[in-house]
């Protein structure tokens, strides 16, 4: 234990340079070093950690020096922290790049991330704290041949861990902007952006047998996705769509079906001072599109379904996230942001603010083929669908409203009640749907210019008794005191207790130290079993009772 | 503005090249998978000698071939048994002649695009890599050095086969009987090929076209998947499992001169760890 605090204070001091300039350029970076060390606890479900210390460690270098630039990410996992998948185990240069950006042109060569579009064909990002890489390795090509056109065009194999996938991924997009191409609409007030892209994998072929004796499934090796979209503003309006389609693409994430894949998001959004609106919709039928046919799991995705309902911050309002569903689903979403003006009966002395998200996910119509009876058969074209059509089964709804209020100079609060349906079978689970009620009080008193003391109190209740295979099913109390003081200095104190369920307290202890670009975070305590979502994405967290500790610096 | 255009063609063209995503006729979704076998309790194997894989792409237009059939030949009369060798006729120099028996197979073609294969006469020895790349043997005079580097080795698994044929229905059921000589964790699979030998056709030869050329181990079919079937067992060391496949042997080959040609390899890495050979009429 004491030779992990020596590491850390080493490390911190170490880090505490600026950025440095070495050859005419400038060498920038960052460090993240996250440990974790938990025993077992067989309350909570809490496994037993052989190794005692687990961690999770990145480093990035970046040069640059004019055009150019190149950089390198360390990534160390020993072992990787409980609930990252075990292949991550291990220390080496997981990103490395050069680029060189000239007028009209940008490559590079290496590693890089890159996105189509709202990502329905192509999507390559990094998220770590879903344990999740999909960067490429490859060349990526963006060419500028003028103002309002940007082509981009790559090649690369995408990351698996600490190898790459076996399909090799080619794409091509074009965004045009009309008002800077068309002379006579370049003071129009309607914007207009058209852009289109096409990407395709190559794998190699396998065998996968039918359900027919004897027989395996004739795959098609390119398998092609492409996109049209367009983003429209005037004024205060804003309108933005993409269409995608996907070519046959057997895979173990469909069943193996033959069907092509398709996918609608729209986004409409209007905004004033203290007013905006958003409403979205999309569509999805059989959208998973990965580099590797037969992965399951969150890794080799080539494409990204956006999200379509609010990413809570609160803890027990993203107890139940929305998890995406690649092989179909449609959704809405609503969110409005109004500002009630000072001095009105409603917004009092300070103003008051509130915002109101409504989301709603179902799956999406799905017949049997003629002739059959089963939908999604392997080695069919699965079933057919109408595109109108929505679904009978609800996978997700959320209705949730905040009022937050400036009640002095020194305090505000902010009350937060959510609805939310929870489907398990977004989990792959069977079960009854989860409808939840849930209320938040968020407290905030600033009691002199160097200390803020924050609060939160939430109730959870649920229609659904407490079983020991979910340990977040039952009803919640979670209480939070937040101490910021000292501008550098903060300490938390928080539990969440299963009051009807478990009656298992999940309490933490968090002390924290900033200084400049360094953050130190050391926490001590329960955490739950669950799911960490990001963005509809999801990591299965296990359940773990001990000490995290969390470095941070940049220079 | 005309500049625009000509982008925007370049644009399309671009991914009208890229759009080669393939289309699969909805009659042709699923495709005959080779036997797959079955698997049962197998016994102890006697000889735990590791045999080299000796696999020949050739073509009845290749001049320097048979100079390789030399070769190989030399090599099984000094090896026996331990060599296990096949003749794969595929790509441009294995076009057939006029009025002669095409000797290539869809499955060998697969093979030598998958490999790479683009000299002829090309040798691999067991599937071998080096770093990434296959070791292909295009030098006739390298064919020997190539297997007496392989031959000898200790075998982490051990293979006999069997046969039995029944004349009336050209029914051919194999038995390749296998055992774990170390713990094997890799995904393995068994893939089993007919052989012909004795087969009279025209070659070329560094003295001109042969038409009375004797053409052995010529790949006449694979019977399990092109890539093979999975081995049903756990990989233990000690462990015996005894596969039973089916085939019909086609009228065309003469059942005296076939031979079945089993081999083990690794699923992930294609590389192959076992091998054998028996003749299908005793």
């Amino acid at each position: 234990m004491k030779r992990l605090f020596l590491l850390l204070l080493v490390v911190a001091v170490t880090i505490e340079l600026q950025a440095q300039n070495l050859g005419g350029g400038q060498v920038t970076g960052n460090f993240q070093i996250d440990a974790q060390l938990s025993r077992q606890d067989s309350s909570i479900g809490a496994e037993d950690v052989p190794q005692k210390l687990l961690s999770n460690v990145f480093a990035n270098l970046l040069y640059t020096n004019g055009g150019f630039s190149a950089g390198i990410r360390f990534e160390s996992y020993l072992d990787p922290l409980l609930g990252f998948n075990s292949q991550y185990k291990g220390a080496g240069i997981a990103n490395k790049f050069m680029s060189y950006q000239g007028d009209m042109f940008e490559i590079t060569a290496g590693n890089f991330y890159e996105q189509y579009g709202s990502g329905l064909i192509f999507r390559s990002y990094e998220d770590r704290n879903l344990g999740l890489d999909n960067a490429m390795m490859g060349v990526n090509v963006k060419i500028r041949p003028m103002d309002g056109i940007i082509i981009k065009t790559m090649v690369g194999k995408q990351r698996y861990y600490w190898d790459y996938g076996k399909g090799l991924v080619r794409g091509i997009d074009g965004e045009f902007s009309l008002n800077s191409i068309i002379k006579k609409f370049e003071e129009s007030k309607t914007r207009v952006t058209l852009g289109a892209g096409f990407v395709s994998k190559y794998e190699e072929d396998q065998t996968i047998l039918a359900p027919t004796d004897g027989f395996k499934l004739n795959l098609p090796l390119n398998v092609g996705a492409g996109s049209f979209r367009m983003d429209l503003a005037h004024g205060n309006w804003g309108l933005q769509a993409e269409y995608a389609i996907k070519s046959q693409d057997p895979n173990v994430l469909n069943n193996y079906i033959y069907k092509g894949g398709n996918a609608l998001f729209v986004s409409a959004s209007y905004s004033q001072k203290g007013l905006g609106i958003n409403l979205q919709a999309k569509r999805i039928d059989n959208m998973g599109f990965k580099s590797e046919r037969s992965l399951a799991g969150e890794m080799l995705y080539i494409n990204y379904i956006p999200a379509m309902s609010k990413q809570h911050t609160y803890a027990l309002m993203a107890l139940y996230p929305a998890i995406t569903q690649v092989n179909g689903e449609m959704g809405i979403q609503a969110d409005v942001t109004y500002s009630i003006k000072k001095g009105t009966l409603l917004g009092g002395k300070y103003g008051t603010t509130l915002k109101m998200n409504y989301s709603q996910i179902m799956s999406i119509d799905k017949q049997p083929l003629e002739g059959s009876t089963t939908i999604g058969e392997m080695g069919t074209n699965g079933y057919t669908s109408n595109f109108f059509k929505v679904g009978d089964e609800l996978y997700y709804q959320d209705f949730n409203v905040e009022i937050s209020k400036k009640l002095s100079k020194k305090s505000k609060l902010a009350l937060t009640y959510a609805y939310i349906a929870f489907n398990p079978i977004m989990e792959n689970e069977h079960g009854d749907i989860h409808y939840n009620n849930v209320v938040v009080a968020d407290y905030t008193y600033k009691m002199n210019s160097k200390n803020v003391l924050r609060g939160e109190l939430q109730w959870l209740k649920s229609n659904i008794e407490y079983f020991d295979e979910d340990k977040r099913s039952g009803d919640w109390l979670m209480a939070l005191v937040e101490w910021n003081f000292t501008s550098a200095f903060f300490l938390s104190v928080s539990d969440q207790y299963n009051y009807n369920g478990s009656k298992e307290h999940y309490y933490n202890v968090s002390v924290g130290y900033t200084h400049n670009t360094t953050r130190l975070q050391i926490g001590y305590g329960k955490q739950r079993k669950g799911l960490l979502c990001i963005g509809g994405v999801c990591r299965e967290v296990p359940a773990s009772n001990g000490l995290m500790i969390s470095l941070t610096s940049s220079f | 503005m005309k500049r625009l255009l000509n982008i925007t063609a370049i644009i399309f063209a671009t991914i009208v090249a890229f759009a080669g995503c393939d289309k699969i006729e909805e009659g042709d979704y699923l495709i005959f998978a080779g036997s797959s076998g079955s698997w049962y309790e197998g016994q102890p194997v006697a000889d735990h000698t590791k045999r080299v894989f000796v696999e020949k792409y050739t073509g009845v237009r290749c001049v320097n071939c048979p100079s390789a059939d030399v070769a190989i030949s030399a090599l099984q009369n000094t090896y026996g048994h331990d060599v296990v060798a096949v003749s794969i006729h595929a790509g441009a120099l294995a076009r057939p002649w006029n009025g002669f028996a095409d000797l290539r197979t869809t499955d060998g073609d697969e093979w030598n695009n998958y490999f790479g294969i683009e000299a002829y006469p090309s040798i691999m020895i067991n599937r071998s890599k080096t770093g990434n790349a296959w070791n292909i043997i295009t030098a006739v005079g390298g064919i020997a050095a190539g297997v007496e580097n392989a031959i000898g080795l200790p075998a982490d698994i051990a293979m006999n086969i069997t046969t039995e044929y029944d004349a009336a229905s050209r029914g051919v059921t194999i038995f390749p009987n296998i055992e774990f000589v170390e713990n094997i964790t890799a995904p393995l699979t068994i893939t089993l090929l007919v052989m012909e030998d004795g087969i009279v056709g025209k070659q070329t030869t560094p003295e001109g076209n042969d038409e009375n050329y004797v053409f052995n181990h010529v790949l006449r079919d694979v019977i399990t998947d092109l890539w093979g079937a999975d081995i049903d067992a756990d990989g233990n060391q000690g462990t015996c499992r005894m596969g039973a496949f089916t085939y019909t042997l086609p009228q065309e080959y003469v059942a005296e001169n076939c031979h079945i040609v089993a081999f083990i390899s690794n699923k992930d890495t294609r590389e192959i760890l076992q091998c054998a050979e028996t003749s299908i009429v005793e």
